[in-house]
């Protein structure tokens, strides 16, 4: 699949440009993964809200190089970081998959969007809404068929409108810091 | 402050601007119906003038509570609650049956324990019921 | 797109947004509520629109107030001034004392017009039918007794007030004797809720052990009551909406009551047979004033859809009769919102 941003001046050849792109993407999810670990290994400052550090990576991804490659890097995340921390197949994990599949689709509902659209902030903010939407329906759906669980979704709401919110603004950060060495990427932030 | 602002507004699109407050609008309006009438089946029990313990009507439970001459047993199951042991004479309590519309109650007077269904349960268009 | 453009639909979102949320919410007002244990019942205190300080302080008040209405007026307790009363009252002017002063003129008032179908003094009936206290007995008592206290005055006009300096007042007939239960919880509404107006509480329902009188309204709206199918606890036959200030009594044969050989036997006798009145299983009376509405439930339901007419035009009523069917006078017709499928609407 080719790179969105195409190379400026001084032609790479398509086969170089895939393995730029693919290096990329594997330290992006190895980059995500190793925020994953981190963030798990730490304390929780509210029970049930998580910061979300990785998936900073998985929007300035988006915003760099798209819609798929920030797919490939949030699922791989999902799935290392279960195999690593030993959650693979628990509920930890279809909770941590239902998450990340609904953030995607709300970011490519996100980059479907006419003009200038969103940048890592947007993104961010409506990422982490779907996210713990998506986490209180498969929560549901899987495991506690009670309309009483959705009693937190006034508080995660909260949580995933201020977590969004940080990381969509370090994820501007981070993108500014990357777009140096990619002149072309799709992202514009309002001047 | 200003540069905080400045950093902000380079920080963001339109479009990213528009999402924020429109996500955290929708949050806190949420937060602001769900905390004046809270989702969920929910039951106060209280002995004398004062609250002893909230139950989950969503859990099936047993719970057990002293009152004034002894001790009360209450269970939750299917989202409604009722009286089971008392030790009153009457037993009125217990014959009240399972409580399960907002508002409902059942109490035993010389025990002075009340059970009260709060927030959720099948909504009422009533705020007390007349007997 | 140039730069300019995507600021307007931005703008447009927010004022819509800004608006729908406006709009779509009902204005939920501050409800605190405080309960009791007393009267002998529950009595529960909910308010809306007001400080919880103000509340706790007047509900706490409130509470005093019903506790000292319970310590004067209740017949278990020989130290009461009703059990002073009956003790002296009998051929002997007694001077009226705390809350008999107000209140019996009033509960005579109601037996009058009523046809004596309220009685204020059938405390020897009570006591001999056993439903002072629990636990109630099994069985009725001898037809004699019941018959001797008859014949002794129970049930007549035996009650006699007269004014020199204060109020004073009589049991002119030897069977009679002072229970004001069929009143007494209507005029602890009116104390009460006297009581939260005072302390700056406008705006309450307060319900005694069913009983109910509103103050002000509900937020936005007015105090919904339901009145209960008096054979099925969990079904509302009709919702009320109270007016401010209006009380709601309901008088039924399963607030105290035995089985015996398959004959209920309840609390609310007939002054005219000594036993308990069989034209009614419930009886409903709205009104401004929820002592003279208390007396009144306790007349309706002793003298059945017959009584409906002596309510008069201007007080609901709605009677329940032997047969389950419901009657009600246009009054009530015109303030109930029929829900039961069990019972027809009357």
């Amino acid at each position: 699949m080719p790179s969105t941003t195409e190379p400026a001046a001084g032609r790479q050849p398509p086969a170089l440009a895939a393995l730029r792109r693919d290096a990329h993407l594997a330290w992006l999810a190895a980059f995500a993964v190793a925020l994953h670990m981190l963030e798990a290994a730490l304390p929780p400052i509210v029970p049930g809200i998580k910061p979300g550090l990785a998936n900073v990576v998985s929007v300035a991804a988006l915003c760099l190089w798209g819609w798929r490659t920030a797919a490939v890097v949030s699922l791989l995340r999902v799935l290392v970081a279960a195999i690593l921390l030993g959650t693979l197949l628990s509920p930890a994990f279809w909770l941590s998959l239902g998450g990340a599949l609904a953030a995607l689709a709300a970011l490519g509902a996100g980059a479907a969007l006419p003009g200038r659209g969103l940048g890592p902030v947007g993104y961010s903010v409506v990422a982490a809404l779907a996210h713990i939407g998506g986490q209180l329906v498969v929560a549901y759906a899987l495991f506690v068929q009670h309309a009483g669980l959705f009693v937190l979704a006034p508080v995660l709401g909260l949580g995933a409108a201020a977590t969004g919110t940080f990381n969509g603004l370090a994820a501007y950060l981070l993108v500014r810091e990357w777009d140096t060495e990619n002149p072309e990427a799709n992202v514009r932030p309002g001047a | 402050m200003k540069g905080l602002l400045a950093f902000l507004l380079r920080a963001t699109t339109p479009a990213d601007r528009v999402a924020v407050v429109a996500a955290w609008a929708a949050v806190s309006a949420l937060a602001v119906s769900a905390w004046s009438a809270p989702a969920g089946g929910e039951a106060v029990v209280l002995v004398g003038d004062h609250e002893v313990r909230r139950l989950n009507l969503a859990r099936d439970q047993r719970v057990t509570v002293q009152g004034r001459i002894g001790p009360a047993e209450l269970q939750v199951k299917d989202g409604a609650v009722r009286f089971v042991h008392s030790p009153c004479s009457s037993k009125r309590c217990i014959r009240m049956g399972w409580q399960h519309r907002r508002g409902a109650g059942a109490a035993c007077v010389p025990n002075e324990v009340m059970v009260r269904v709060t927030g959720g349960g099948s909504g009422s268009g009533w705020d007390a019921v007349n007997y | 797109m140039n730069r300019a453009e995507p600021r307007r639909p931005a703008a447009i979102l927010l004022v819509l947004l800004a608006a729908a949320l406006a709009g779509g919410c009902e204005r939920a007002p501050e409800i605190h509520r405080e309960q009791a244990f007393v009267l002998g019942t529950l009595v529960e205190i909910t308010a809306a629109d007001v400080s919880g300080d103000t509340f706790h302080r007047a509900a706490g008040a409130a509470f005093r107030e019903l506790r000292g209405l319970h310590d004067a007026l209740t017949p278990v307790d020989p130290g009461s001034r009703l059990s002073a009363f009956n003790r002296r009252g009998h051929d002997r002017w007694v001077d009226l004392e705390g809350p008999l002063a107000p209140l019996l003129p009033r509960a005579l008032s109601v037996q009058r017009a009523s046809g004596n179908a309220f009685n204020p003094h059938l405390g020897r009936l009570v006591g001999l039918w056993g439903f002072r206290q629990p636990p109630f007995p099994d069985a009725p008592p001898p037809a004699a007794a019941v018959d001797a206290l008859l014949a002794a005055g129970a049930g007549d006009h035996a009650l006699a007030l007269r004014r020199r300096g204060g109020l004073q007042a009589r049991l002119t007939r030897p069977g009679a004797a002072l229970d004001l239960g069929g009143i007494a919880k209507g005029y602890a509404l009116d104390r009460a809720a006297a009581v939260l107006r005072g302390r700056g509480v406008g705006d309450a329902l307060i319900n005694a052990g069913g009983d109910l009188r509103a103050l002000g309204r509900r937020g936005g709206r007015p105090w919904r009551v339901g009145i209960r199918n008096p054979r099925d606890k969990d079904d509302v036959l009709a919702v009320v909406a109270l007016r401010p200030g209006e009380a709601i009594v309901t008088s039924g044969d399963y607030e105290r009551f035995f089985m015996h050989d398959g004959v209920r036997y309840h609390h609310l006798l007939d002054p005219a047979s000594g036993r308990p009145a069989r034209a009614a299983r419930q009886a409903t009376v709205l009104g401004p004033r929820a002592t003279e509405a208390d007396a009144w439930s306790t007349a309706l339901f002793v003298a059945g859809p017959d009584g409906l007419a002596r309510l008069g035009a201007e007080q609901p009523g709605l009677v329940i009769d032997a047969g389950g069917r419901a009657h009600a006078n246009g009054a009530m017709r015109a303030r109930l919102e029929w829900q039961s499928d069990e019972v027809a609407a009357p």
